[in-house]
């Protein structure tokens, strides 16, 4: 009985072998992967790109609307703070970034449309918290009711940039004798690049 | 007369009983045709047939343009769906087909040609409708520019076989600050069987 089970165990043990001997190359051909093998590169295929970006200059400000409640004869603060921003997108031959607020007429910013008039020396403005100066200035689109809101030299690196400001507002309503009415005007915010 | 007559057709029926002999040999020779023979073959001239399927690896990038009208600061996507088609023929029963797609300059993906320029990890890819992602990616053809659009296991029944990607592109400038201008690059698409 003994003896028929180490048979038995010897036959098992000798299948197992042959199993093992005979799968063996194939494992060590997976094993080893593919012989060595010259790599290869395709050809290129080129995708040409194009990109194009534009000249742009805008202008925001906002709130869209500013109130005054207009003494008799004094200066009366504008109700918001408005904030203008300037964003740029340039090409290189530009060198500077001008914004400007302004009146298109400086005879009549504000009117109550039957013939009572606030002209520009009368409203004045502050910059970015400055002193406060009358829309009397020079600029490209208005010769004596503009200011300039700011400045930005480009250069290599600004050639696309933006500019915040902030522009306080004030009415002086001394001297003017005005009828009481409701007056209406735009002021316009406009930048150039040059 | 008469005994004249029959010796006259005796001999007529001689003469034509010995043409009669004369003629059958050729008359059998003719009716039995060729008398048997040996076989006879020729020599033989071999003509040598060559048939080489060459390994052979390539890629097609359609369409070969692809355009942007970016914007200043943020993301614009390219104007068409590039469509990868690789084929090959390789030899080994083994190995990996990979496609890629790269630059060949990593800080200057797209330039203005004027010192701007647009880096390949703003610009990213989309393979197959998958996720988005920058071109930094290491390549066999580009250190660190590029990406894997495919990888093709060769295994015994597909030594020749083709394969079909998209690609979609962006751009995004956030940050760039760059110049108006007009901005050109070229997308390598390549593969590598190994």
């Amino acid at each position: 009985m003994l003896k028929k089970d180490h048979k038995s165990n010897g036959n098992r043990l000798q299948t197992l072998l042959q199993g093992v001997i005979s799968c063996l190359p194939v494992v060590i051909f997976l094993l080893t992967g593919t012989p060595a093998q010259a790599q290869l590169n395709s050809n290129i295929a080129g995708v040409n790109l194009a990109a194009n970006l534009t000249t742009s200059l805008t202008v925001t400000a906002s709130p869209g609307l500013v109130n005054f409640p207009l003494i008799r004869s004094g200066i009366t603060n504008g109700s918001a703070t408005i904030t203008i921003n300037t964003s740029w997108t340039l090409s290189p031959s530009v060198g500077s970034v001008k914004t400007y607020a302004y009146f298109t007429s400086a005879a009549a910013a504000l009117t109550d449309g039957a013939g009572d008039n606030i002209p520009s020396t009368s409203v004045s403005e502050s910059v970015d918290g400055g002193a406060f100066g009358a829309f009397t200035g020079v600029s490209p689109y208005a010769a004596a009711s503009s200011v300039t809101v700011s400045t930005i030299r480009i250069l290599g690196n600004n050639k696309s940039g933006t500019q915040s400001d902030t522009l306080n507002m004030r009415i002086n309503t001394t001297g003017l004798n005005l009828p009481a009415a409701n007056y209406t005007g735009v002021l316009t915010i406009q930048a150039q690049a040059l | 007369m008469r005994m004249g007559s029959l010796k006259s057709k005796g001999n007529a029926l001689r003469m034509f009983l010995r043409g009669a002999i004369f003629c059958l040999p050729i008359l059998f020779l003719l009716l039995a045709g060729t008398p048997a023979q040996a076989q006879l073959n020729s020599n033989i001239a071999g003509v040598n047939l060559a048939a080489n399927l060459t390994t052979s690896l390539t890629v097609t990038a359609s369409p070969g343009l692809v355009n942007f009208p970016l914007i200043r600061n943020g993301i614009t996507n390219g104007g068409a769906t590039i469509t990868v088609n690789t084929s090959w023929t390789v030899t080994f029963l083994f190995g990996t087909v990979k496609t890629y797609a790269y630059f060949t300059s990593a800080p200057a993906a797209l330039t203005d040609g004027a010192g701007d320029n647009i880096p390949s990890s703003s610009v990213s890819g989309s393979v197959n409708g998958g996720a988005f992602a920058a071109f930094t990616g290491a390549t066999p053809f580009a250190g660190a520019s590029g990406m894997t659009l495919s990888s093709t296991t060769i295994f015994i029944f597909n030594t020749t076989g083709n394969h079909s990607d998209t690609l979609n592109m962006r751009i995004n400038t956030t940050g760039l600050n760059l110049p108006a201008a007009n901005y050109t690059g070229v997308l390598m698409i390549q593969a590598q069987a190994l």
